[in-house]
């Protein structure tokens, strides 16, 4: 074969198309927190949360039902925040955030509180996100008449709102922490089942897959090493959607007084019992409520970042 | 005759990741009225980001930089976007590739057209409605009133397209920039597009620019023509004189590998331009093709060619244009031996196909079936796209399928690849009749029968590496352990012309012409019998389909493998096929050999698509047989003769009541029609 | 048009039977015993014999259902486990309550919210559209108790009270509220609660229509009607709110899901004797006819309100008028 008929030249492939490398990966995301300085701080906030999730025990100074004042023996009952802002930083600091009308300090309540967050909300997406793309994949995927009754049944769990189905179920299965978590993946799993079906009824008429399917690959292949990889971006868009509103859920529940008992350090049960206190020590509502806003806000804007990332790449 | 459009020394810029990258610069054009000037080039070079800057119409990330646009003798680049208003759709309009996309699916034609007579006359509803009814008259929409009330969604893609150029016609516009508004449709309608644009441009004395990568159409349509190469002008010249005498090595090439009609692979291989154009704002300091032109000398990678005026009214940028000119320097490629394909000998039928029927039956969901239940209507429509076929291929030998869209060309590429299943019918391979679909089908079958897909774009796993992806087949279907599989896949790369580097490589790095020759060098892994390959270069350039269809020419005769090689280009399929097959609404309608493809006697709707391939050369004068009217609905088929609907050569109500027979002209050429062989043979001599 | 209704319609009724199944089976068949929870400290073995032949409890599960179903579909809702009264008007009186708060919130919602959303998308990524994306983040992440309860404490009972221009007086629970009163009459009950559910609901409905918007724009005979030569506002209000409005008719029968939910803990704020109220109070209490009546109500009004958008999206898009005929 001459060498001028067929490609003999061969180029340096152009940056921008280098997406599937280490290298591009890194570079792309120097470049989208340029872009996107939202999404960085968002997802900064949620590393700060998931850092006090994870070594809770660590970090706050109190246990979550801690008595502060029979402690420390101080006559008065209730200590204002000290230094809400730089508590890092004092060592001497006893109580940033200071105490509720129990004299608990709020600071190591809300700290507990972020691994109760995770534990349920966390834990809750993560199981709905794997029941929900394992259905999506198979029903996306043999299509007719599975599809069909599945996705039937899918849609009209997805007609009734969230919270409603929660209090429905809660209702029948009773007022437990862990009955959050099986609604929580009752509640999420139709909807990431319907996110992973979409695409993957559009990516199973791609060559590469009818490829694989011409050379007697079994399903559990093709859908795993074939498709589930392209899935994966639309997934991860998904999951962190799903995890800002599960934290919702799970807050909105506590506050509704279902789901947890005092003292568990739940944020939307800490909210509602704060609530009654706010004439006397408006600091524990504030902050226990500012906390949860924070968290939601962060982990939203963490995920319309992903979502434009992932968009902009596809 | 003075200039409508004059562009001097345009640059234009987008911004990519922060820096501002040259898309174009230095582009200069003269339009006059009456005049078609073509902007041919690849896609990436620039051509249709030119036509949106002379209508001031950039995407937001586009800048004009550098130059002037003067239409009438007014500086468009300096007008705001309130001064354009005025001439958007007044004086100057610019027809989109997508008819389709372009028009407003809530709103109806009537109305779309009318609105721009609002903006721009003072005419009232009953004049703005008369004129209307008067353009969609002029652009040979039929029942035009009807039209009026109509939503473009009720439209065929060629009614669309008339329904755009209506827009640009109804008020009498100076200035018509075309973006390829033929590209999204078949070739018989492309063909009475352009008789419509040559025909109104004429009539109302328009200047047009026309941006196409097409160099046929450039041919039968254009008077000027400009040659685009990565942003920059490579040769400006009338179209005589180009096609006639070519000046620049990127043109020679171009003009060098696009299969002409009539032209076979026993006859030389095509030519080809290695390599791929340079990115965005990548320009080196130097010619631009220097990386892939063959005849660059030292001087081309140093210094930039500026655009010299060689005779009035022409125009090129190389180096070395004066010996190209004088003759001195030949720009033409050397084959060795062994790429030359010998004429195979013919050989017994490797598969059969016998009486293959696919219906599909339109998707009812559950939903469907109780509303139906409810309704009492309990018919299931059937979407008829193949309608009892019979076909065979040779051991070694090329058939080539050839139909526009909808024909049911690639469903039946399904069938017989058993993605699809089949309503009725035999595939029998190697004497062997084969099952169904693919999951039921033995290892071996599968071993034989490989396809290779139209789009390269997801015919391979963004997530796996070219490795991956060809030493998969050679593990499960050819059983190789992993490491011979290793040194196989190397060899297949190879055999396509890619080296071993490639096997780390992801699609995502890859050119459309590579990502094609990794999905052919995949099929060929488990070394096939037969090689289904349904439309494998329409996606690709101009400059990489060449080398795409000699790689398949090659393989074939190294490996002797049988191809079913589907397309919609004539020209292509003579190209590459022994044997083609015409097909139209799930029929086929003509057999014989690729040779005696074009020649008389054929069938009226063979004749329709020979006369409608735009040949890439101004003296050739087709003869003009056109099709009436629009593809019937394969739901709803035509009786008698599928084709009477649209045929040119209809002979009276037989071919509305009976099926038409074969005719065979004695040299296993076969042609279904109600005309006997002789009177076709007389009909179609008598004109040509 | 009649073969599409019919669709939509068959579709409507589908779902519906499948929702009214998955309701039934989850409050009826998941907990161990109904009559367990109903006679709770009562229960004595004959008790609870005489509870489930009450009850139909011995009865195969799919003749339970279909007696409870054409029971609902007569209005006899049952009667509560707590009170004994029958459901149904209780029911009916709070979701009278509950559609007054919610008529509210949409009529001042979707006109704003659909406001915000098209001058952001028009202006993707600039000053407007980042501070008005941002607000409207901001406002879907606030969870609604935090909304209400900042309504309650900072507004009402803190700046609020100083205010002499309001035209009715805030109050910031709706213990005294009336169902008698005329709506004008029960405006200072509903105002704080409505305004807490419409912050959520505006940031919802503003980020759907934004990005209707910003898609429609990209439209390729969005290019076509500019290089007609229309004017900026014609080609906007013609060619692409025509499109981009389309989707928010669907968005506000979707909303009105979104708003249950939401009002669900909004009346819990505010103390509002609505159908999200009586909902958390039948949880609390194992209420199980309660639930399943709340619920099916609701879900009714979901479904019959994205039937009637369906339609409504069907009349407006020429695509589905024409096409289905």
């Amino acid at each position: 074969m001459t060498t001028n008929t067929q490609s003999g030249v061969r180029q340096v492939p152009d940056s921008r198309e280098n997406l599937y490398r280490i290298g591009g990966i890194l570079r792309r995301l120097f470049y989208s927190v340029i872009r996107a300085p939202l999404t960085t701080l968002g997802t900064l906030i949620f590393a700060m949360f998931l850092i006090f999730a994870l070594f809770s025990g660590q970090i706050a100074p109190y246990e979550y039902d801690d008595d502060q004042i029979s402690r420390r023996g101080d006559l008065q009952r209730l200590q204002e925040p000290e230094c809400p802002l730089t508590f890092l930083f004092e060592t001497d600091c006893k109580n940033p955030f200071g105490t509720d009308l129990a004299g608990s300090d709020v600071f190591s309540r809300i700290i507990h509180g972020s691994r109760e967050v995770f534990r349920l909300a966390g834990f809750g997406t993560l199981v709905a996100v794997i029941v929900g793309s394992t259905v999506g994949m198979l029903i996306g995927y043999y299509g007719g008449l599975l599809d069909e009754v599945v996705g039937r049944l899918l849609d009209s769990l997805m007609s009734i709102p969230v919270l409603l189905l929660a209090l429905v179920l809660i209702g029948a299965l009773g007022e437990n922490s862990n009955n959050i978590l099986v609604v929580l993946i009752i509640v999420y799993s139709p909807i990431v089942a319907r996110v992973v079906r979409s695409n993957v009824l559009e990516i199973r008429t791609h060559g590469f897959v009818e490829a694989a399917k011409l050379r007697g690959e079994w399903p559990g292949y093709i859908l795993f090493r074939e498709i589930l990889p392209s899935v994966i971006p639309a997934l991860v868009v998904e999951a962190s959607l799903r995890f800002s509103y599960a934290i919702f859920l799970v807050a909105s529940l506590g506050f509704l007084g279902l789901g947890a008992d005092p003292p568990t350090p739940n944020w939307g049960l800490m909210v509602s019992e704060y609530r009654d206190d706010f004439g006397l020590a408006p600091w524990t509502l504030n902050y226990s409520a500012g906390t949860i806003s924070l968290l939601v806000i962060s982990v939203n804007l963490m995920s319309d970042g992903i979502k434009r990332i992932v968009q902009r790449s596809s | 005759m003075a200039d409508i459009l004059e562009v001097r020394d345009l640059d234009i810029d987008y911004r990519i990741d922060y820096r501002w990258r040259r898309a174009v610069s230095e582009f200069s054009l003269n339009v006059q009225s009456n005049q078609i000037y073509g902007i041919v080039g690849e896609s990436g070079s620039g051509k249709s980001t030119v036509i949106q800057a002379i209508i001031r119409y950039l995407s937001k990330n586009g800048r004009i930089s550098g130059g002037e646009i003067l239409f009438n003798a007014e500086d468009l680049t300096r007008k705001s976007r309130r001064q354009m208003q005025k001439l958007w759709g007044n004086t100057m309009f610019m027809v989109p590739q997508n008819p389709f996309s372009s028009l407003n699916p809530s709103i109806r034609i009537g109305e779309q057209i009318a609105e721009i007579l609002r903006v721009h006359t003072n005419l009232s509803r009953h004049e703005i409605s008369q004129r209307v009814l008067k353009v969609l008259n002029q652009v040979r929409l039929p029942d035009p009133e009807k039209i009026m009330r109509r939503y473009p969604h009720e439209l065929s893609g060629g009614q669309q397209q008339r329904v755009v150029l209506a827009m640009g016609f109804v008020t009498s516009p100076q200035l018509l920039l075309l973006d390829e508004p033929t590209t999204s449709l078949d070739v018989t309608t492309e063909a009475v597009i352009l008789d419509l644009v040559r025909d109104l441009i004429e009539e109302m004395d328009t200047g047009a620019v026309y941006v196409t990568h097409n160099l046929g159409v450039v041919a039968q349509l254009c008077e000027r023509v400009t040659v685009m190469y990565a942003g920059e002008i490579m040769e400006d010249s009338s179209v005589q004189e180009l096609y006639a005498k070519p000046l620049h090595p990127y043109t020679i090439g171009l003009l060098a590998s696009i299969p002409r009609f009539g032209q076979t692979k026993y006859d030389a291989p095509l030519h080809t331009i290695p390599g791929r154009p340079p990115g965005l704002g990548n320009h080196p300091l130097a010619c631009v093709f220097a990386d892939r032109c063959p005849v660059a000398i030292d001087i081309c990678r140093t210094e930039k060619p500026s655009l010299e005026t060689v005779l009035v009214n022409r125009r090129v940028r190389c180096h070395r244009w004066q010996e190209i000119a004088s003759g001195e320097l030949v720009v033409e490629q050397e084959y060795s031996s062994d790429l030359a394909i010998t004429r195979r000998e013919e050989t017994e039928n490797l598969l059969t196909i016998q009486n293959l029927t696919k219906h599909f039956n339109v998707r009812r969901d559950f939903v469907d079936v109780v509303t139906q239940f409810f309704d009492g209507d309990s018919t299931v429509e059937k979407i008829k796209a193949v309608n009892g076929v019979n076909l065979s291929i040779q051991r070694g030998h090329t058939l080539g399928l050839v139909g526009e869209s909808g024909s049911g060309k690639t469903t039946l590429a399904r069938v017989i690849i058993g993605l699809t299943n089949r309503t009725s019918g035999k595939i029998i391979l190697k004497g062997v009749e084969i099952r169904d679909r693919v999951g039921t089908r033995r290892k071996e079958t599968l071993k034989q029968l490989q396809m290779v897909f139209q789009n390269p774009q997801d015919s391979l796993n963004p997530y796996l590496s070219v490795g991956q992806a060809i030493k998969r087949p050679l593990l499960t279907l050819a059983g190789l352990s992993s490491s011979a599989a290793q040194q196989r896949a190397i060899n297949l790369l190879e055999a396509v012309s890619l080296d071993a580097s490639y096997m780390s490589r992801y699609p995502g790095e890859l050119s459309g012409g590579e990502k094609q020759r990794v999905a052919i060098a995949r099929a060929f892994a488990s070394n096939p019998e037969l090689i289904i390959a349904d439309e494998p270069v329409s996606s690709l350039d101009v400059s990489v389909r060449s080398a795409v269809l000699n790689l398949l020419a090659h393989l074939q005769s190294e490996f002797d493998t049988a191809y079913l090689f589907i397309s919609h280009d004539l020209a292509d399929v003579t190209y590459l096929a022994d044997f083609v097959a015409v097909m139209y609404l799930g029929e086929i309608f003509e057999v014989g050999y690729a040779a005696d493809m074009g020649v008389a006697p054929m069938h009226p709707y063979t004749e329709a698509l020979v006369s409608a391939i735009p040949v890439p050369d101004p003296r050739y004068e087709a003869d003009e047989i056109r099709l009436r009217g629009d593809l019937p609905s394969p739901r709803n088929l035509p009786t008698g003769c599928l084709f009477h609907t649209r045929c040119p050569r209809k002979i009276g109500d037989i071919c509305e009541q009976e099926r038409p027979p074969w005719r065979d002209d004695g040299d296993d050429h076969f042609i279904k029609c109600h005309i006997p062989i002789d009177e076709l043979i007389e009909l179609q001599t008598e004109e040509a | 048009m009649g073969r599409f209704l019919l669709r939509r319609f068959t579709f409507f009724i589908i779902t519906m039977f499948i929702t009214s199944i998955i309701i039934f089976g989850l409050t009826w068949f998941l907990p161990a015993d109904p009559c367990q929870i109903k006679l709770q400290r009562d229960a004595t073995e004959a008790r609870l014999e005489t509870c489930r032949d009450d009850l139909g409890l011995n009865e195969p599960p799919a003749a339970q259902y279909v007696s409870w179903a054409l029971d609902f579909i007569q209005g006899d809702w049952g009667e509560s486990f707590f009170t004994n009264e029958p459901v149904y008007d209780d029911v009916i009186q709070r979701l009278n309550n509950s559609a007054r708060l919610g008529f509210v919130v949409l009529v001042i919602t979707v006109p704003f919210a659909v406001f915000f959303g098209v001058i952001a998308g028009l202006n993707e990524n600039g000053i407007l559209d980042v501070s008005i994306s941002v607000t409207t983040l901001a406002l879907v992440s606030l969870p609604e108790f935090v909304t209400g309860i900042f309504l309650v404490e900072t507004v009402a009972q803190g700046w609020a009270k100083d205010w002499t221009w309001l035209p009715w007086e805030l109050r910031s629970t709706a213990s005294a509220f009336d169902p008698e009163m005329s709506l004008y009459e029960s405006l200072p009950f509903i105002t704080l609660p409505a305004l807490a559910a419409t912050l959520v609901l505006l940031g919802y409905i503003a980020r759907l229509t934004r990005a209707g918007v910003i898609e429609e724009l990209k439209r390729d005979y969005v290019r076509t009607a500019e290089l007609k030569g229309l004017p900026y506002w014609q080609v906007v209000i013609k060619h692409v709110l025509r499109n981009a409005l389309l989707p928010t008719v669907t968005v506000i029968a979707i909303s009105i899901g979104w708003l249950m939910s939401g009002l669900v803990v909004i009346e819990w704020v505010f103390n509002y004797p609505g159908l999200g109220r009586f909902l958390v109070d039948a949880v609390q209490q194992n209420d199980l006819p309660r639930i399943q009546a709340i619920s099916m109500i609701s879900v009714s009004i979901i479904l019959f309100a994205n039937f009637l958008a369906d339609l409504l999206y069907g009349i407006l898009n020429p695509r589905i008028r024409l096409g289905d005929e």
